[in-house]
């Protein structure tokens, strides 16, 4: 059998052949390429599940909007008079105008004249227009619906209109900030590309002549989610008005977006936190490579295989020692928080969530568990989102030490009646509680029934690494004040049917630490997440797990989802914050810092987008701003 | 007629087995708790879009309607659509498997033969300083995780030596800024070596000590000590008399370590970035990303089923004793 | 001595067995005989006696555990192993007997069923060791197989078959074959043909026969059955429990064997061959080669045992012309 021998041999030395040959030269070139940590789901903006970072990254460099936030996050002179200050123009020309005419409201908006889709048409009212119906008709991309609706039930707009080319009127029912902050931050679409689409989808659809039903507006919508731009839609068929052509995909390995030439923003000045920068772009393009796993990510940086990457705190220190790359932070929006079911004892007493919230120490969490990796938060609204954060809410135990924390949880949870079959004994100096002395057991409810098990229901450490760790503490901290407590990991698909069951049945948890939210610069979701009406038994796959219901905070959310003063909104912003922070349907905990590398030797001009960093679906003004840096 | 009546036979207990294992596959999943819609979780999507969704995907029907629609489509080979990536499993399919079946189908042959030479070599010299020296390398590699085994080699050969590319089955750059076909196909299989080599290196242990278990078996028979008595030269012994009927498990567990291959390996993937199908089945189960989970499942299950049909041929044409009719 | 020249002698030759825990089993114990040209030497004793560890010995194809121990194996052919004259076989390093084997000496298994490669075809493993041993091409060596084919009585285009296909009989007479295919000096025929069926037994016995008369092969026949042996041979040797106890000529043996074990054996030869060696005449069982009894191996289960036999071995004495015999019994009186 020695062919065998022969093929091992072949393969050997067609390895080191292969070893050995000149890997052909790489062309010259000015292209960013991105290291990613997975693949896009898809590029079709209809498609709710393409909602991702990924697949937003890629689509808002194809789409663009009216509106923006101001590349720093300051406040825009020009949006004196909106809901929201930081609102920034893009293709509109003017922030809105409002008249009020009877009942309704009108709302003209001006668009540029001078903006171009890539195949040269000019993109004009129509677009805006058509794209408005899109969502006011079809409901589609669904996932928008919330911007264009507060009730979740009808439009705030009646209808929309052109006026002329570049004049856009819609017809409010009411002036609600959402409408500047949502429905026109939403992406512009080419008429001429989508509307024979719709239409033939409607053809097929829709029978009879009567309004289309909601049954048909269904079909219609997934037909047109369904489809497969890449596929059904040719790569270089698509339409969009950004700076940046999708021109290359191999699913699971990369895609290659080609730099948009003849962009319409291009020499435009950016005026980022007091530096003006002349829109490009000026980069070839972005190279958006998968590397599924963080370690080799890291690798592919140091060895100058990408220029862009995401890394681990603790990685830090190997990238500091290289001249030719950079480091930058920076913390998310994110909101995780302890999520208690108030439907269930011990939850539904306050002292209970107090209590457990005074011992999830997440200063302690951050620095000796996740290396700084969650920096902590007080509000629903976390730090980074300044301009509605509300700083002076309860810290619920920062800067005490474990024991005092016991001790100050042992008290509530006396005072409001609980009581142990043993209680915890503390070892008191001079008033100060040093450390406890013996755990407590038996706990008893204020009603006098013997405490359940509560279940820690937590991320598995597959999924968000050291959280294992930390929810073991919490157990333990609650076992020691005799909270009989118990972490139970939960795959993040289980947990989400756990804490909003498909079949519209009360959820199934005790205590929820395993899923969090990636929040929009607008608070407007504090409503989505606790008004009693998103409680999922009420409706099915609302969003408020917890089943919190309280009429003055409904009250407050409604009222505060109507005013477009910003000031007084900030206030009624503040006092939702503090209100939750009173009640403690959740605990927020923390929020997300993230760290990029970049190499600072291949581009220029870099920025650091607070909430967003240097670059992702959230900063779109990055990569049209930076220069490459001539080589020789 | 009995000639035929065999492998019909066959045929349709096959098929009889696909259809209790996708049952089962089927039953599995919804049984499972988990939110398929959990992937595009957003606290913008209103209860009304997540309706939406569900209709869409079909999940706001009745499990038997559900389980009906799907033998319906197993019967005409529509795997559904997946969910996350809204295509047809049937697309996602066609573009991994290839990857898949390219890096893990040469690691099983090259482990196979790897095997079969070792095993060989060290069932003839028994006991030997050789022999505790391969099963003991075999095992450590074996047992070694494999996420860490392929870190260390990607750190040694790729990063610091600089022999191979990083990971990746292509380099993204050349492929889309140009390149011929035949830099193309070098630039595959440049990247093909570091993963084969871990692979094999993790996996050609178990077909070594199977080999060897089989052959110190083998070697007892008569006719293996009749060719020695017969002066025969000890390769030949070794090689036509031992080894060769010694290799017939051996090359079953070789066909089903085929079939298995084309489900990839999650972490093997996952270190090397290869756009295989494992790693797309691992994030289909967690993502409850039904289709697909069940479309790789359907591949995995009918290429098992093969398999052992394909063993029973081969059996027939490696050993003459074994015939079907 | 006889005139006739010596192709194979053996003089006291020890081969045990190792086992765990330092014992061994003595299965060929200071065993003396000789082959010579053109004739044929038989040996016969009970199941277990050492008979094809001698075979086993001459070839050196021991299992791991076979330790020859002593004496002197002399062989005639020296040439083969690219020596001159009359050599001594355990002289000879690996790759010197690998040559002799086959070429020199070739073998019928006992068992001749399993001793072919159940995956390859019968006459590609016969073409294989002519092929090895005789560096010839393919051609010759299928013209070759054809002429053994006919020796045997195999239709030729059977060689394509695969063992399995092959009845009993003609597994036997394959084997034969390979053992005639290189022309080899000395065949050792161990047993050829215990398991086949009475009336193949027969056949192949008579096949064997006319082999031997038209090649004049020099031959070693074992077998536990002393009238198949007798049938075949010029000369028998009897063993008993690793050692021979008697040896004389086939004429003379029915009338002259004096030994109380040949004796019974002739006395309880089976009128109908191919019992399995079983002995009614002699009661008991043989003894354990790891611990043979002291004195006379043969005492425990002998009529004629006197006090003697149970302290000292009997010498191996030559009682008539070419006629041995080790018995305190016979010798003395
Ligand atoms: N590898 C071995 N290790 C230990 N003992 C062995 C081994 N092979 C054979 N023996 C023992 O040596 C003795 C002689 O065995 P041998 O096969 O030579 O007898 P035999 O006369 O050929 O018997 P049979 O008629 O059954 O073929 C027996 O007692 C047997 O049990
Ligand atoms: S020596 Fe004694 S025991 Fe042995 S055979 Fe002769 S008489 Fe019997
Ligand atoms: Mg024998």
């Amino acid at each position: 059998m020695n062919y065998k021998f022969l093929i091992i041999l072949a393969m050997l030395g067609l390895a080191l052949l292969i070893a050995g040959t000149n890997i052909p030269e790489k062309t010259q070139n000015n292209y960013l390429r991105i290291a990613a940590g997975q693949e896009i789901n898809g590029l079709n903006p209809f498609n709710p599940a393409f909602n991702d970072v990924y697949s937003q990254f890629v689509m808002s460099n194809i789409w663009e909007k009216l509106y923006r936030y101001t590349p720093d996050f300051l406040d825009n002179p020009a949006a004196k008079g909106s809901s929201d200050r930081r609102i920034f123009l893009w293709i509109a020309e003017e922030m809105p105008s409002y008249k009020k005419v009877g009942d309704n409201y009108e709302a003209i908006i001006k668009l540029r004249d001078n903006v171009y889709w890539w195949d040269g048409e000019r993109l004009t009212a129509d677009d805006v227009v058509f794209t408005s119906n899109l969502m006011l008709k079809f409901g589609i991309p669904p996932q928008n619906w919330v911007n264009w609706s507060i009730t979740g039930d009808e439009s705030y707009v009646e209808s929309v209109q052109k006026l002329d080319d570049f004049t856009v009127k819609y017809t409010l029912k009411e002036l609600v900030p959402i409408f500047e902050t949502g429905a026109l931050m939403g992406y512009i679409f080419p008429k001429h590309q989508w509307e024979p689409i719709i239409e033939k989808s409607i053809e097929k659809h829709h029978k009879g002549t009567d309004k289309i039903s909601k049954d048909e507006r269904i079909l219609i919508a997934s037909e047109i989610w369904s489809l497969n731009l890449g596929k059904d839609i040719k790569l270089d068929e698509i339409i969009g008005s950004g700076p940046f052509k999708p021109a290359d995909w191999r699913k699971g390995e990369y895609m290659r977006l080609d730099a948009n030439k003849d962009y319409w923003a291009k020499g435009r000045i950016l005026e980022i936190d007091g530096r003006e920068y002349e829109i490009g772009p000026y980069i070839d393009g972005i190279l958006r490579k998968v590397y599924r796993s963080p370690d080799i990510s890291k690798l592919a940086m140091r060895r100058g295989e990408v220029d862009i990457t995401g890394i681990l705190p603790s990685d830090i220190s190997e990238f500091e020692k290289i001249e030719t790359i950079k480091i930058e932070d920076y913390t998310a929006n994110s909101l995780f928080y302890l999520g208690f079911n108030l439907r269930r004892k011990p939850m539904s007493y306050l002292s209970f969530r107090q209590a457990v919230s005074y011992l999830y120490d997440k200063e302690l969490f951050n620095e000796r568990i996740y290396h700084g990796r969650l920096p902590p938060i007080n509000s629903v609204v976390p730090f980074v989102n300044d301009y509605w954060h509300n700083p002076n809410l309860s810290k619920y135990g920062e800067g005490m030490s474990t024991a005092e924390r016991e001790y100050k949880v042992y008290i509530i949870l006396k005072e409001d009646g609980f009581k142990w079959s043993k209680e915890p004994r503390f070892n008191i100096v001079d008033g100060e509680v040093i450390e406890l002395r013996e755990k407590g057991e038996g706990l008893m409810m204020p009603d006098g029934e013997v405490c359940p098990i509560v279940r820690l229901m937590g991320a598995p450490p597959e999924e968000i690494p050291d959280s294992a760790q930390a929810n073991i503490m919490l157990q333990g901290w609650m076992i020691d004040i005799g909270i009989p407590a118990k972490y139970t990991p939960t795959e993040f698909a289980t947990a989400v049917d756990k804490l909003s069951p498909i079949d519209g049945s009360e959820p199934d948890f005790d205590i929820n630490t395993s899923v969090g939210w990636l929040t929009d610069p607008d608070p407007g979701y504090i409503k989505d997440l606790w008004h009693s009406t998103q409680m999922p038994e009420v409706t099915a796959g609302g969003n408020n797990y917890s089943g919190y219901n309280n009429p003055e905070f409904d009250e407050l959310a409604e009222q505060s989802a109507r005013e477009m003063n910003p000031e007084e909104r900030r206030e009624m912003i503040f006092k939702l914050q503090e209100i939750i922070s009173r009640d403690l349907p959740v605990y927020p905990t923390n929020t997300v810092t993230r760290i990029q590398v970049y190499r600072a030797d291949k581009f220029k001009d870099w920025f650091n987008r607070k909430m967003y960093g240097i670059g992702g679906c959230n900063n779109p003004y990055a990569y049209m701003i930076i220069k490459p840096i001539e080589r020789e | 007629m009995g000639r035929l009546r065999y492998p019909l036979r066959r045929i349709i207990e096959g098929l009889i087995t696909l259809f209790i294992v996708m049952t089962i596959i089927f039953l599995l999943f919804r049984v499972m708790p988990g939110d398929p819609l959990s992937i595009v979780i957003d606290p913008k999507m209103t209860p009304e879009v997540k309706e939406m969704i569900r209709h869409s995907y079909g999940l706001d029907q009745p499990m038997f309607v559900q389980y009906g629609i799907y033998l319906k489509n197993l019967f005409t080979l529509n795997l559904g659509e997946s969910f996350r990536y809204s295509q047809p499993v049937s697309e996602v399919l066609a573009a991994r498997i290839p990857n898949t079946l390219l890096l893990f189908t040469s690691a099983s042959v090259l482990s196979a033969v790897l095997g079969i030479i070792l095993g060989r070599i060290i069932a003839w010299r028994r006991n030997s300083k050789l022999e505790y020296g391969l099963t003991l390398a075999g095992l450590f590699f074996y047992e070694m995780p494999i996420f860490w085994f392929g870190l260390i080699l990607i750190y040694l050969f790729a990063f610091r030596l600089n022999l191979f590319p990083i990971s990746g089955m292509i380099d993204f750059e050349l492929w889309t800024l140009g390149a011929t076909t035949g830099e193309k196909i070098i630039d595959i299989l440049h990247h093909l070596i570091l993963p084969l080599i871990t692979l094999t290196t993790a996996s050609f242990c178990g077909m070594m000590l199977l080999m060897r278990t089989s052959m110190v078996e083998t070697m007892k028979e008569d006719y293996v000590e009749a060719a020695k008595a017969r002066g025969l030269p000890d390769k030949v012994v070794r090689d036509s008399y031992a080894a060769r009927n010694a290799e017939l498990p051996v090359i079953t567990a070789f066909i089903l370590s085929l079939s298995a291959s084309i489900g990839g390996g999650v972490l093997t993937e996952k270190i090397f970035s290869w756009p295989g199908i494992g790693y797309e089945l691992y994030q289909a189960t967690i993502g409850r990303d039904y289709p697909l989970a069940q479309g790789c499942f359907f591949i995995l299950t009918l290429m098992t089923i093969l398999a052992v049909i394909v063993i029973d041929i081969t059996y027939a044409y490696l050993d003459p004793r074994v015939s079907y009719d | 001595m006889n005139a006739k020249t010596k192709i194979l002698e053996v003089n006291g030759v020890v081969m045990h067995y190792r086992l765990s825990g330092g014992r061994s089993v003595r299965a060929v114990d200071g065993i003396s005989f000789s082959v010579e040209e053109g004739r044929t030497t038989g040996i016969v004793g009970e199941s277990g006696c050492g008979k094809s560890s001698v075979a086993g010995t001459i070839l050196r194809t021991l299992p791991d555990n076979g330790e020859i121990k002593s004496g002197k194996i002399y062989f005639k052919h020296g040439e083969i192993a690219g020596k001159s004259g009359m050599i001594d076989l355990f002289s000879l390093s690996e790759e010197e007997i690998q040559k002799i084997r086959w070429k020199g000496i070739s073998m019928i298994f006992q068992g001749a069923m399993n001793s072919l490669n159940p995956v390859r075809r019968v006459g590609d493993q016969i073409i294989e060791i002519m092929r090895y041993k005789d560096k010839i091409s393919k051609e010759e060596a299928q013209k070759r197989l054809e002429r053994l084919c006919n020796i045997v009585h195999i239709d030729p285009k059977r060689m394509r078959s695969y063992p399995h296909q092959f009845s009993g009989g003609m597994k036997q007479r394959a084997v034969i074959a390979m053992a005639l295919s290189t022309d080899p000096k000395l065949i050792i025929a161990d047993e050829p043909t215990t398991a086949l069926d009475l009336i193949t037994q027969d056949r192949i016995m008579e096949e064997i026969k006319e082999i031997q008369k038209e090649l004049k092969m020099s031959m070693i026949f074992i077998s536990h059955d002393l009238s198949l042996v007798s049938e075949i041979s010029d000369r028998v040797i009897v063993m008993y429990a690793g050692k021979i106890v008697e040896s004389c000529d086939k004429r003379s043996l029915f009338r002259e064997a004096v030994h109380p074990y040949t004796r019974g054996l002739i006395n309880s030869c089976p009128r109908i061959r191919g019992d399995k060696g079983k002995l009614s005449g002699i009661p008991g069982e043989p003894p354990s080669l790891s611990s043979p009894p002291k004195g006379c191996r043969f005492h425990p289960r002998c009529p004629y045992a006197i006090a003697i036999c149970r302290e000292e071995e009997p010498e191996y004495k030559e009682m008539g012309e070419g006629h041995f015999s080790a018995c305190w019994v016979v010798s003395d009186g």
